[in-house]
């Protein structure tokens, strides 16, 4: 696999973006407010070890509720911290309207002591949390609890390394292999086989994000510390210098990165060829899910089916159809979502820049003929679409010819009383 | 999960439990309503997943395509269908709450009082909050349930036959509202379509009038019914305070309708959380403190000040005889029938003239508590900055 050199300033740009663009629970962690280890997994660790009854679990509980009193403060505090940078960012826009032909450059408007001094406590809480752990555990009892605490870690930080990714065309690189052979749904051979190299890979993953938190956050301070305040600073002899910083903490930035990429590149091809041709082809499947989730997404044939599936009102006969219509579907769509990534690839590669070039110029052409009310059918025929849009159609009348299939096993009485979530899907092709 | 914009969320688990504490059932009756509610919750949620994972699914074939003029005729069917979806979930959704009613009375027919009074309940819950009933604009008081307010406060005040009879009479009023703004939101399909009438008609050279007032009314509706409804939580609350004995809940049930009218100016606003977040820093010197406690006492004194004016101007505003009118001006100027202009009623202009002063004086307070703190601004004082979005 390729290098993956993620932007400029990506996941800081991602988390600083993303309280304000998402719901809380879409956020990374680091953003969360909610302990690393959830109340709920301390009690599946308990019971694990068979120490619910313990009076180590009870400390352990109350620790554990200590934490999310330190979390609320924390939720509130930032909340505030918010608001206020809310509020001064939307003074700084009303105060510098945009003008045509002058560069606007935002400052920042987060106070870094205070997030600084947010992300310290926040550590400082969770190692008082691990170290209360630690010296209630049995020694024997340590690998255990560091399982559970390498991944969390892990699925933290991939999630949050995924925020940075760009393009995904490129494809996600940060792969979770525990959360692939999780989804692959491998039968118990390959499962047994796939085990040992998990936990080889679970130690080398936790080493290389261990590596990358422990200087994260320092080199994070030293991008936004060495930002520039307006284009004059960028130019002036004060200014390189800065941009000479920062770049060698983004080049340091990159490099914790790409090993975290390379212990997925180490390990993949080890499960690979350790599993049975049946394990390999869905422990691919699953890859390209995780690594393309803007192409695999849930489609309504597969929402129809699996709802169908637990209805428990669908006539035998029915059920037998359906599963076969559904074989057909799967097996079609497999190709056209192949060709899919095939075609973004394509699209995005180095060498077809002349063409997507001549693709944007023409779009603007288009757009600028529209706002200015001139006719664009001289344009038209000479226009070249992304390679996207031959596979996407043929994806979307896939799925409507499916759907018309699977609507037809049913009388239009019947379909109403179908599950309303069933009904909506197959409604797509039953306009009304 | 994101949500559908006039689709219904599930039933809540507190407003059921009232109505189980409320109804006295039977151990029976509770297990079949129980069942009934927990089929209820599924059925919405499993309907918000798939609508949301619809919407992803569709979006997903038009988001490297859309500029493409060779996509046009796919990309323009690809949001009909999303369109289409999203208008059948609105109506799906709002027939899986009414049906979980009607159930409900099929399987307790000796419950039909507790039932329409969780019926009630659950229109209130569902709607009275900010952002589903009114998004912003000056019918901010519109989304303020009077009946939930006085059960967090009150306690022994609630056997009060006259308090009782406030409420009783309020939850109708309210409900009778709230189900015709229930109405016009499973429509909304229906102003597009007198709107290609209209067009039809203009382009024909024929006289629109009559369509364009039945348009006008249709746009201006949900806000006249904002208007009432903010009327009847003023009016429930008033009478509640004028019943109360102690000062505290009097002053309480006596100026909620207002705050809940000028949410804008109790929301945190920059001034307010500078300040608080300045007099919360562990270095400040006493002389720093004293001052910042100075400007937070001036921009409270500041605020009460205005206040009474500024309501007025709201209620004027929300009830303005130019609504009509206003709208009738928007209808035109869609059908192209009259320049685009004056957006907002002169009643409208002066409020928010009035809260530009405001705002322009909390951000003077700003800058001078800046200073004390040694900062510099990052923008010079600058009416409106503190305002929140707002107008029609």
């Amino acid at each position: 696999m390729t290098r993956f050199a993620p932007p400029l300033l990506g996941l800081l740009i991602a988390l600083i973006a993303a309280p304000f663009a998402l719901g809380q629970s879409e956020l990374p962690w680091r953003l969360r407010d909610e302990p690393r280890i959830t109340r709920a997994e301390l009690e599946e660790f308990l019971e694990e070890q068979e120490l619910e009854a313990s009076d180590a679990a009870i400390i352990l509980r109350s620790a554990h509720e200590d934490l999310l009193a330190e979390y609320a403060d924390l939720a509130r505090e930032r909340a505030a911290e918010r608001a206020h940078v809310q509020q001064l960012q939307n003074e700084w826009y009303a105060a510098n309207p945009p003008q045509p032909g002058i560069p606007r450059m935002q400052p920042r408007f987060s106070d870094p002591v205070f997030d600084q001094a947010l992300r310290d406590r926040r550590a400082r809480i969770e190692r008082d949390f691990d170290e209360t752990v630690l010296a209630l555990l049995p020694e024997s009892q340590f690998p255990a609890w560091q399982r559970i605490v390498n991944a969390r870690k892990r699925t933290h930080t991939l999630e949050e390394l995924r925020m940075t990714v760009p393009d995904p065309s490129v494809g996600n690189p940060y792969l979770d292999l525990f959360q692939i052979v999780e989804d692959a749904n491998l039968a118990s051979e390959d499962s047994a086989i796939a085990a040992p190299l998990l936990d080889q890979y679970g130690a080398a993953m936790a080493a290389a994000i261990d590596d990358l938190l422990a200087r994260e956050d320092a080199l994070n301070t030293v991008i936004v510390q060495n930002q520039f305040a307006d284009l004059a600073e960028a130019q002036s002899p004060e200014g390189k210098a800065k941009n000479q910083r920062r770049q060698a903490a983004v080049i340091e930035l990159i490099a914790l990165r790409n090993a975290i990429v390379a212990v997925n590149d180490r390990f993949r091809p080890q499960i690979e060829s350790a599993l049975s041709p049946a394990g390999l082809r869905k422990f691919q499947r699953a890859i390209k899910q995780q690594m393309f989730p803007s192409i695999y997404l849930a489609d309504p044939v597969e929402l129809a089916v699996d709802g169908l599936r637990e209805w428990s009102g669908l006539p035998t006969n029915l059920r037998s159809e359906m599963e076969v219509i559904w074989e057909d579907y799967e097996a079609q769509r497999e190709a056209i979502l192949d060709r899919l990534i095939d075609a973004h690839q394509r699209w995005e590669a180095p060498g077809n820049a002349d063409v997507r070039r001549e693709y944007d110029q023409k779009i603007s052409e288009i757009m600028r003929a529209r706002q200015e009310g001139r006719p664009i059918d001289d344009i038209e025929p000479e226009e070249t679409p992304p390679f996207t849009f031959e596979p996407l159609q043929q994806r979307h009348e896939l799925a409507m010819t499916t759907l018309r299939r699977l609507s037809g096993l049913f009388s239009a009485d019947q379909r109403a009383t179908l599950p309303a979530h069933v009904r909506l899907c197959l409604d797509l092709v039953n306009p009304s | 999960m994101a949500q559908v914009y006039g689709a219904e969320t599930a039933i809540s688990w507190a407003v059921f439990s009232d109505f189980i504490e409320a109804a006295d059932l039977t151990s029976t009756e509770g297990g079949i309503a129980r069942h009934l509610y927990e089929e209820h919750v599924a059925a919405l949620r499993a309907g918000e997943e798939t609508a949301t994972r619809l919407r992803h699914w569709l979006y997903s074939h038009t988001s490297s395509i859309s500029q493409s003029i060779v996509a046009r005729e796919f990309v323009s069917q690809v949001h009909a269908e999303l369109s289409a979806t999203e208008g059948r979930w609105r109506e799906s959704s709002r027939k899986l709450v009414s049906d979980f009613f009607a159930d409900l009375r099929a399987a307790l027919p000796e419950q039909p009082e507790a039932i329409d009074r969780f019926e009630r309940a659950d229109r209130r819950q569902r709607l009275m909050v900010p952002g589903r009933l009114s998004r912003d604009g000056p019918y901010t008081g519109a989304a303020f349930d009077v009946i939930a307010f006085a059960r967090q406060h009150l306690d022994q005040e609630l056997n009060d036959p006259e308090i009782r009879e406030t409420l009783d009479r309020y939850e109708l009023e309210v409900d009778g509202l709230l189900r015709r703004f229930e109405e016009r939101n499973t429509t909304p399909s229906r102003r597009r379509e007198l709107m290609t009438e209209a067009q039809a008609r203009v382009q024909a050279g024929e006289d629109a009038t009559r369509l364009i007032r039945e348009i006008a009314d249709y746009m201006g509706e949900p806000g006249y019914l904002m208007v009432l409804l903010f009327r009847a939580n003023e009016a429930a609350s008033l009478r509640i305070a004028s019943l109360l004995e102690d000062e505290e809940l009097r002053e309480r049930f006596r100026l909620e309708p207002r705050k809940r009218l000028l949410a804008w100016m109790y929301e945190s606003v920059a001034t307010d959380a500078y300040l608080e977040r300045a007099l919360r820093s562990n270095t400040l010197t006493e002389s720093q403190r004293a001052s910042l406690e100075g400007l937070r006492a001036e921009a409270e004194r500041l605020k009460a000040s205005r206040e009474p004016q500024l309501e007025l101007l709201h209620k004027k505003a929300m009830t303005d005889d130019a609504y009509e009118e206003y709208y009738i001006r928007a209808v035109r100027q869609g059908l192209g029938l009259e320049e685009g202009g004056q957006r907002l009623n002169d009643t409208s202009i002066e409020l928010y003239a009035g809260r530009d002063e405001l705002v322009a004086k909390m951000n003077d307070i700003l800058a001078r508590a800046r200073q004390i703190m040694g900062e510099e601004s990052p923008a010079n004082s600058n009416p409106g900055s503190q305002q929140p979005g707002g107008g029609r």
